[in-house]
Parts: C-alpha cells; structure tokens; sequence
C-alpha cells in the first residue's frame, strides 16, 4: 500500500464523513429516514504545504503520479498530523475502512528561487477490494 | 413537533447460476470483521458485502412478470457471475429485503436486530455492461393467470408446454 510522502503541511483542515441515509419528509414536517450501509464515507482532508522545496514539491508530484492521479488510494503517514494528540491522530489518519485518494491535482506555486507552496486536497472513501 | 423515525434497510441476495454456483452477498454490512455475515437474529447462511444496487421491481393489476435490476460494480468477480449463469439467462435470484434496527453503534453487526423481512424470487432473462456497471436483469418467477385466476390451474392443457424462460400465457 502506497503512502503520501512524509512531510509535516503548515496548514490542514478535516472533515468527518458522512453515512448513507436518505430522509423522507412528509406535508406536516414529519421525516422518516432511512439508512444503507453501517460505515461512513467522504472523510475530506485539505493540506497546505507553505514554502517547501524543490525536492519535497517533486515527492508529492511523484506521489500523485505514482497514484495516477485519483485511481489509487493510499494511506497518510504521521508527520501529516503532526501536532494532534495520539487519540485525535487515531481518528483523522485512518477512520475504519478509509483508505485516500486525490480530490483534485495538487496545485504548485512558485514564492521564491527553489520554494513553492503546495496545496493538497484528499478525499477518504470505503475501498472495496471485492468479493 | 417533528416525529423522527429511523430504519436500517439491507438486501441479501442468493444467486444461483447456470452451472449450480450458489453466491450470497449483501450490500449493508462493510468491513464487520468477519468476510461474511448471516441474516442478523436468524441461522441463515452466510452473505458476503458486494456494493450492489437493486432497481425496478414494479407489479400491476394486470400481473405482468415485474422486472428487477440488480447493478453491480464492473469487476471480475460480477463477470463470472454473468458468464456463469449463460449471461445471466438461467440464473435463479431469491432477494431479501431486511429492516433492522440496533441499539448500539451503527458500526457493530451484534447490535442490530432484525424487524421484517421480505422475500422475493426472480430468474434471469440477461444482463448489459458498460464501463463502469454490470446489470443483471431479472422478472418474477410467475407471471399472472389472468382473468380465470383462481378457477383453474396450470396444466399442459391451458399452457402447453412448459416454458424455458418465466413467460407462461393461457391458451
């Protein structure tokens, strides 16, 4: 199993996933809802990474290459959730069944002679290997 | 007030093909530790996860075969499912439709219970690919008599000989 290159971002956010349900809502305001599935899906996590170097910048290109693109998923090593507790850190890296993968290329840019700020976006879905 | 009201839906499906291979899936249950799990509270077989879709089961006053479509993700375990049941033609589909409930975490299979079930047979009449989906398409196993229903029966009398497919009319 691939996994992201191991280099601390400056900046992250997350979002928690959501479960399959889907709700019925009647005239009076009354809902039914209903739900399909007993895992929740679309964990979301944007990285930022100010000011790195050439050499971190061409880690993550080739990380995103390797995957080709959104194709495959990977795992998050550590140092991405550098600074959160060990509990907390249990929780983003890897929710039950949760494997990444690229929401969208990462975008480069340049600040200054050799450094660049390199922004990641990962989506965190249900891998299905088969049955 | 608003009144809210929550139900956990699952189908499990037996397939069996052409060739006698007996397949048990679900689509509910991801991930629960085990590779497949039973009919929660009953003694059923064993049902392993497969993210399948089921469409389309309509009935009429009339009683025409309703139709159903299960989707599958196009893969090769799904492949051998079609090429095994002759494209999905002599396949035999029986379709449970669980509601469950659980006091626990929705995460934990021994928390739910089942509160109804509801069954219904099907055999296959083919199947479609493309890029990304396999449907497998089925109808009823029975179709209606029609208007004489409930004075006669089927005989070769009244429906000749017995069909290869689910189509059975009055002569």
């Amino acid at each position: 199993m691939a996994v992201f290159p191991s280099i601390r971002p400056t900046g992250r956010s997350y979002s928690p996933g959501q479960f399959p349900t889907k709700t019925y809502r009647g005239l009076s305001g009354a809902t039914v809802k209903r739900v399909f599935g007993n895992r929740s899906f679309g964990h979301g996590i944007d990285l930022q990474f100010e000011n790195i170097s050439d050499v971190n910048t061409k880690a993550i290109l080739d990380h995103y290459y390797g995957q080709f693109g959104n194709y495959a998923r990977f795992t998050l090593p550590d140092a991405v959730f550098s600074g959160t507790s060990s509990e907390l850190k249990g929780v983003l890296q890897a929710p039950t069944s949760i494997l990444w993968e690229y929401a969208e290329p990462p975008q480069v840019e340049s600040v200054f002679n050799g450094r660049s700020t390199v922004t990641v976006r990962l989506i965190g879905e249900l891998d299905y290997s088969g049955a | 007030m608003i009144m809210e009201t929550s139900v956990h839906i699952a189908h499990f499906l037996f397939i069996q093909t052409a060739n006698g291979q007996s397949h048990y899936y679900q689509n509910y249950f991801f991930n629960t530790g085990a590779s497949a799990v039973a009919i929660p509270g009953s003694a059923s077989p064993s049902y392993r996860h497969a993210p399948f879709r089921v469409e389309g089961a309509l009935s009429s006053l009339n009683g025409e075969n309703s139709l159903l479509r299960v989707l599958f993700p196009h893969s090769a375990f799904t492949i051998a499912l079609v090429e095994n049941g002759e494209g999905n033609r002599l396949s035999k589909l029986s379709l449970k439709t669980v509601w469950m409930a659980t006091t626990g975490s929705i995460l934990d299979y021994s928390g739910y219970t089942k509160t109804a079930e509801y069954e219904e047979f099907y055999v296959g009449v083919g199947a479609s690919f493309d890029d990304t989906t396999v449907e497998l398409r089925f109808r009823s196993a029975m179709d209606s008599v029609g208007a004489s229903f409930p004075r006669q029966t089927f005989s070769s009398k009244n429906v000749g000989f017995l069909p290869l497919n689910a189509e059975i009319s009055l002569r």
